[in-house]
């Protein structure tokens, strides 16, 4: 292969990896039970799809093409975990990757509309989601850190994603309506 | 309508919290109701959507990796895929403006020989928290001493004296009170810790050599004998964005320095530098010895479990000047 032709590839690649990241990422994380785990899957998965572009079909929609890759090594996965039972049945992995791929389109709009969001919450809710997501910190990590109890973490942050879910489907909705 | 058990599982599942006891009637919830599943697709978007935004995701196009081994082997097909393209655009881009190149070859130059620079600091944060910042006073400006990758920085904020650094042995230290200081090995720095001090230091040699090494360079002559180099990124995914070096034309010295910081392609913060001092420093001055009582309270690997942790919340908390009850 050309040198030209394999740089095409590669950034074609990367591109195409950027864009469909958040829905494989999305997959993997509902399906897989550990935060560990789950990088593991996708690193296998960003495997495969880099060895596997070639046999890429530029006719069918990317996403659905690595959703079905990550389907196959999320089954790996578990077989090779024997102790693990898989959450989701094949035939539901199956329709959880569609209902990504139809998803997938507003992923950007949907990040968009987050950041507005966001903005909107008050300080200590966009704590609370710090010490989530940049910090990393278990749920007791926060509770200890916020000097609360687990569970009321537990509440807190899934009224805050309410909160952002909400927001975001009304935001949507507008940018639809205009 | 989806009940707020079901949702309330979703989420636990998703925050590796569920107790596997409870993962059956998740199960059980998933498989007869469709909406269920739909809405696990909707905030499984939204978990990944947050760390994106919220926060930082696992995989960063970032070059400097002080990540778990889990979650770097991850980020090593990530960063693959990065190098690939990295490599793909640097043969097609044009090379650096030869003038403005040479111009940092030569104050690269002028930095072979350890010498020490005492530098002020400023940190102004960009979006997510444009509107909280207008209700803050304005970001406070921090003192730099940097010698290689060796560091220390100190600043004032809610009237308590912080100071933070790393040692000739890559270990980070920091403190809140003269009374306590915490210390991690460069093999146990945790990711936030390692993102302030990221941020808000600068090891000159290094960011000139990728200045060099992944930008296009632009050179203007500035005011009197000061010259400007301009860079921009290369790479799309850099987590750099504009950067501005302002070198005295004479003795080649970096006078400041403007670096945009990117995450996935938007502004996150612009750290401004401004060199003070040049002026040879001890040793010790990196050490956090020198910036405690003699008597303070060591948090190390050996401390009792979740005091390092609980300091390092509370510097975190004092720096991103988040308010005490939240």
């Amino acid at each position: 292969m050309s040198s030209e032709r394999e740089i095409e590839i590669r950034e074609k690649l990367t591109s195409r990896w950027l864009e469909v990241e958040p829905s494989v990422r999305a997959f993997v994380a509902a399906a897989v039970r550990s935060a560990a785990d789950r990088e593991d899957v996708l690193q296998q998965v960003a495997l495969t799809v880099a060895r596997r572009f070639e046999e890429y079909d530029e006719q069918r929609p990317f996403v659905a093409w690595a959703l079905w890759l990550a389907k196959s090594r999320v089954i790996d996965f578990y077989r090779s975990q024997k102790s693990q039972r898989l959450v989701l049945a094949d035939g539901m992995l199956e329709r959880l990757a569609e209902t990504l791929v139809q998803r997938r389109a507003e992923v950007s709009p949907r990040r968009e509309a987050l950041e507005e969001c966001l903005e909107g919450l008050p300080p200590r809710s966009r704590n609370l989601l710090r010490f989530r997501y940049h910090d990393g910190l278990p749920i007791e990590g926060i509770a200890a850190a916020v000097h609360s109890t687990p569970g009321s973490v537990r509440v807190a942050l899934f009224r805050i994603r309410e909160t952002l879910a909400a927001c975001i489907e009304r935001r949507l909705a507008a940018e639809g309506g205009r | 309508m989806i009940d707020d058990a079901v949702g309330q599982n979703i989420d636990r599942w998703l925050d590796g919290d569920l107790p596997v006891a409870e993962e059956t009637a998740l199960r059980i919830a998933l498989e007869n109701d469709p909406k269920s599943l739909s809405l696990l697709a909707d905030r499984a978007v939204l978990h990944g959507l947050l760390r994106d935004v919220a926060g930082r995701p696992a995989i960063t196009l970032a070059w400097v990796d002080r990540r778990p081994a889990v979650v770097r082997s991850a980020a090593w097909v990530a960063l693959s895929l990065a190098v690939c393209f990295l490599f793909g655009t640097m043969l097609v881009l044009p090379r650096a403006d030869a003038k403005s190149a040479d111009m940092v070859r030569r104050v690269l130059d002028t930095l072979r020989t350890d010498v020490d620079r005492r530098y002020s600091v400023r940190v102004e944060p960009a979006f997510p928290r444009v509107r909280a910042a207008r209700a803050r006073p304005q970001p406070p400006v921090s003192t730099l001493l940097v010698r290689g990758t060796r560091f220390v920085q100190s600043t004032e904020i809610e009237g308590r004296f912080l100071a933070w650094g790393r040692d000739a042995r890559g270990a980070v230290w920091f403190t809140v009170s003269p009374r306590s200081v915490a210390v991690f090995g460069a093999d146990e720095i945790p990711d936030a810790l390692g993102d302030v001090c990221d941020l808000r230091t600068l090891d000159l040699a290094t960011m000139l050599e990728t200045l060099l090494r992944d930008f296009e360079l632009e050179r203007s002559s500035g005011s009197g004998a000061t010259d400007t180099i301009i860079g921009r990124p290369r790479d799309r995914a850099s987590r750099f964005g504009r950067v501005e070096i302002s070198i005295e034309r004479e003795s080649l010295q970096v006078q400041g320095m403007v670096i945009q910081r990117r995450h996935r392609g938007r502004l996150t913060a612009t750290v401004r530098f401004v060199l003070e001092e040049t002026a040879a420093r001890d040793e010790g001055a990196y050490e956090w010895r020198g910036h405690v009582d003699a008597d303070a309270e060591v948090l190390d690997g050996t401390a009792v479990r979740g005091a390092r942790r609980d300091l390092l919340t509370e510097f975190l908390r004092i720096v991103r000047q988040e308010p005490a009850d939240s």
